[in-house]
């Protein structure tokens, strides 16, 4: 008995204690799970980028082969060339919305929160599709101008579709970021400079920009990672010569043992990895946390009548951008025929009554797979927080940075891993083991494992310990408190991570594009894929496309009100 | 015996505490080292010390949230050292009061109840109690954070007395509190610890706060108990420079004793001379201390100084509401004294030259 005692909170750690043995299971458990699913599948890749095909014996010559083929060398800097330009654009439209709500007392406010969540309801190559017929050479913007004016615009030839869409997909996490940074400012930083002098731009050029400048790198080294490892908007937009599409067209058309698509892999991993040490190592002097007591953000004023009228006109400007996608989808999910007019000839019902009909097997599956890969999510992210709050585990930081890493792999490559890693393995019956649904599964999870371990990691780290040790103290045993305090505590932020994980699980495509080995398999997101490839399932693509979109938007609005009662239930409490 | 609210539903006992040489670390760092103290039943008993001197650790391993590497911690007779926080009775009130949020104030209180397993009816009649017993009554229903600060902090004592707890921890219970609050509830605290007539354990870093509400108290700095004592003890004859200097003011002077014309006198390093009565014995090495109060300025006429008095120049005043302390330079000697502040008569200046003499009854030995 004095055994088992030993083993409970010792001195100074404030509330953590020795390792149990359930906390070694747990973590071994954990790490089992990340090795098998994550490091292995990846280390395969690299593997087979650096051994000579057949032999497996170390070699560079397959990178050597990568540069010295044209099409490869272009590849790369196409895709740079577009992330970079994603992020330009996606500053263009970012900049002036966060600036408008942070620094005046401004009406619009609610819809530039609204603008920077509607494109995330939308996977980018759904709204690829509806682009194209608004801003395609043979668009309604195009047409229409042509009409009028006698000229085209080439929004969405080759490379210019691919950062057009993205930049209007992806703009909302610079704008999340950096209002979130400028709200982060301590009101004495901009009281302390008037006090000494500094007004206006100067004011904001030396002392707000400055302070909010990590935000916005954050967000800007984000969006630039997600557009370059990006792989359905480049290959629905029918744009080919760019390094994900290039690794995919490899592996599905070549097969899994050419080296190329690895190497592209390893190439993507190292550009993500690189783009993300970059921002990290450009705002490590700059970071300052600034909030002291009360925050607040810098000061608002109210804005004259000519620049309300402008900031309407910017914000307008923007809200059409961003709902195109969302418009021409719904249009297209309703449309006979829509070609060569600025709308379509008439309207019908028919695609919903197909995708429902034969297809109703996709949004079944996605169901299954984004709630288990949730569920996967929060049970893991839990645990890995617990193990790394609350506990004096040797070695559990790392299990964090582990899962964190999936953040740098591309779902293509993590795609590309599972096929190699677990198609040689078989089960009782012959069945590859990489050829089972759970597969995609477990893809899904293990990408969105990193944003929904941040949710759990933060709904734990709100619950002060002596919460915990309050319940102790009153006769509660470990487990106990888990379950009365820790858990109803938590409620909240793990709804709001699972939910954030299923409805980015529900429409992820670059991994499952890999992973999808038979069609009664295939989630919502590839069975749209396979419906644009063809002019006839067009139709039915954008209905299952809406269906998508009313899915996700559905369960962030859901996930928001949870936050939302959650955060009133226990108001001013933490 | 037993207080007029809590009736029989709450029934609580009165025990002994022993801490018996406790000693632990964190890392390499000793916090606590060969800790002993008992505490009366009953008694309202502080641990006083600055930051990081051991008294959280000392309290928090007595709750079991710290656990000691030697010595043990026995609660009426009965040694809960090796027991899980769970299992030891002890009642906690948190610096923060740790409250949680999703559960209605009767709820908080109903807690340790519900992990006891009592029956319902019993579970219920007891939150009553303890709620009419901290005043809180009406409130059972509300959310922890419809409540003020004091509110909150009765509620966590309800919630602790609730499952009659063998002794009552106090951690720092007064430091989330606005200035004026803190003496109400000061008072309140002193009030309600005497009612239920609980061995109780204060950790608090302010003097103030310990001599007020406190039969005694242990000072405690670098892991170490310096004193044990009742205020007045320790005010009068600190064991030593640290609880001297915690425990208010002091002027401390280092030195010899001389014989002189008049007698033996104590010879401070910088050369200040102070009388020493006849039949004291100043054992070797000791340090000379008295307080700011315990010197009268006599004279600001200095060629008037007489034996025994030190002359010197004030260089600065400090207001404290019913006393004026003055900073005297008396030979590269710093020194303060007190003088009550009376409305009407003007005090002295920095600058003005002085006589400062020392009742020598009032003057306390410190051993080397």
């Amino acid at each position: 008995m004095t055994r088992r005692f030993a083993a409970i909170p010792l001195l100074g750690s404030i509330g953590a204690g020795r390792a149990t043995p359930g906390q070694v299971v747990l973590a071994l458990g954990i790490l089992a799970f990340l090795v098998l699913f994550l490091i292995w599948p990846v280390a395969t890749v690299i593997w087979v980028a650096f051994t000579e095909k057949g032999s497996g014996a170390f070699t560079l010559v397959n990178f050597y082969d990568f540069a010295r083929t044209d099409l490869f060398v272009r590849a790369f800097w196409n895709s740079f060339y577009v992330s970079a330009m994603a992020v330009v654009f996606a500053s263009a439209f970012a900049l002036p919305l966060a600036y408008i709500t942070s620094r005046f007392a401004f009406r619009g406010a609610a819809i530039i929160q609204i603008l920077g969540f509607l494109p995330l309801i939308m996977p980018p190559f759904v709204g690829a599709v509806a682009l194209q017929l608004f801003f395609g050479r043979n668009g309604s913007v195009n047409l229409l101008l042509d009409d009028w004016f006698g000229f085209k615009v080439p929004f969405m030839d080759g490379l210019n579709g691919v950062v057009f869409v993205q930049s209007i997909h992806y703009f909302p996490f610079i704008l999340i970021n950096l209002s979130a940074a400028l709200r982060n400012i301590d009101r004495s930083m901009e009281e302390a400079a008037q006090n000494l002098g500094s007004s206006g731009f100067r004011l904001f050029r030396r002392i707000v920009f400055p302070l909010a400048l990590p935000g916005y790198v954050a967000g800007a080294s984000l969006v630039f990672v997600k557009v370059f490892d990006d792989l359905a908007t480049p290959l629905l937009l029918n744009v080919k010569d760019m390094l994900a599409p290039q690794a995919y067209l490899r592996v599905t058309s070549i097969g899994i043992t050419d080296p190329m698509g690895y190497v592209i892999s390893v190439v993507l991993i190292v550009t993500s990895v690189a783009a993300m040490w970059a921002s990290s190592l450009a705002t490590r002097n700059i970071d300052y946390a600034t909030v002291q007591r009360g925050g607040g953000g810098i000061v608002r004023r109210r804005l004259k009548p000519w620049e309300t009228a402008a900031a309407y006109a910017v914000i307008t400007l923007i809200l059409l951008l961003v709902l195109a996608p969302h418009f021409g989808l719904l249009l297209l999910s309703f449309a006979t025929i829509w070609s060569f007019s600025p709308l379509p000839d008439a309207y019908t019902v028919a695609h919903y009554a197909r995708v429902f009909g034969e297809s109703s097997l996709y949004i079944k599956n996605t169901l299954i797979y984004a709630s288990l890969a949730g569920l996967i999510d929060i049970a893991v992210g839990t645990s890995i927080a617990y193990l790394v709050l609350r506990t004096k585990l040797p070695g559990r930081v790392s299990l964090d940075t582990i899962a964190t890493a999936a953040l740098a792999i591309p779902g293509i490559v993590l795609g590309i891993g599972y096929l190699r890693a677990y198609y040689g393995v078989q089960l009782w019956d012959g069945t590859p083991i990489a050829s089972l649904w759970i597969i995609i599964v477990l893809a899904l999870a293990i990408r969105r494992l990193p944003y929904a371990l941040r949710a759990c990691h933060a709904a734990l780290q709100q619950i002060s310990v002596s919460l915990e040790e309050a319940a102790e103290n009153l006769g509660a045993t470990k487990i106990r408190t888990v379950r009365r305090v820790v858990i109803p505590l938590m409620t909240g932020g793990l709804a709001a991570g699972f939910v954030t994980s299923f409805a980015t699980a529900a429409v992820e495509l670059s991994a499952t594009l890999m992973l999808v080995q038979s069609n009664s398999d295939a989630p919502l997101a590839y069975g749209l894929y396979v419906f644009m490839q063809s002019p006839a399932g067009r139709g039915a693509g954008a209905a299952l496309g809406v269906i998508a979109v009313v899915i996700v938007a559905a369960s962030t609005v859901f996930s928001q009100l949870l936050v939302e009662r959650d955060r009133r239930s226990k108001a001013g409490q933490g | 015996m037993a207080d007029p609210v809590l009736k029989s539903d709450i029934q609580l006992k009165a025990v002994d505490l022993r801490i018996d040489d406790v000693s632990a670390s964190y890392g390499d760092h000793r916090v606590l080292n060969h800790i002993n103290l008992d505490v009366r039943p009953g008694e309202f008993f502080a641990l006083l010390g600055p930051s990081g001197c051991g008294k959280t650790t000392l309290l928090r391993t007595i709750a079991g949230f710290a656990q000691a590497e030697a010595g043990r911690i026995v609660v009426g007779g009965s040694d809960i050292s090796r027991l899980p926080p769970w299992k030891r009775d002890v009642g906690m009130v948190f610096q923060s009061y740790a409250l949680w949020p999703h559960l209605s104030v009767a709820r908080n209180v109903a807690f340790g109840l519900e992990e006891r397993r009592l029956p319902r009816a019993d579970i219920a009649r007891r939150v009553a109690t303890a709620l009419d017993f901290v005043g809180l009554g009406q409130l059972g229903d509300r959310r922890p954070s419809e409540l003020s600060g004091g509110q909150q902090q009765r509620v966590a004592l309800a919630r602790t007395i609730a499952i009659e707890p063998k002794i009552l921890l106090l951690d720092e219970p007064l430091s989330n509190l606005d200035a004026k609050l803190r003496i109400q509830v000061r008072r309140e605290l002193r009030n309600l610890q005497q009612r239920l007539g609980l061995t109780t354990i204060l950790v608090t870093h302010d003097q103030e706060e310990a001599n007020t509400i406190c039969d005694r108290v242990a000072v405690m700095s670098a892991g170490e108990v310096q004193q044990i004592g009742t205020p007045a003890e320790l005010y009068e004859q600190p064991a030593n420079l640290f609880v001297a200097q915690f425990l208010g003011t002091a002027n401390v002077f280092e030195g010899r004793v001389v014989s002189a014309e008049t007698g033996r006198v104590f010879e401070s390093s910088s050369g200040l001379r102070f009388p020493i009565a006849t039949e004291v014995d100043v054992p070797d090495g000791a340090r000379l201390v008295f307080r700011p109060q315990d010197a009268t300025i006599v004279t600001n006429d200095t060629a008037a100084a007489g034996a025994g008095v030190i002359s010197g120049r004030i260089v600065y005043r400090e207001f404290l509401g019913s006393t004026l302390r003055y900073g005297i330079q008396a030979d590269g000697a710093d020194l303060y004294v007190d003088a009550p502040f009376k409305t009407g008569v003007q005090p002295l200046a920095p600058g003005d030259l002085v006589g400062v003499s020392i009742a020598e009854n009032s003057v306390k030995w410190l051993p080397a």
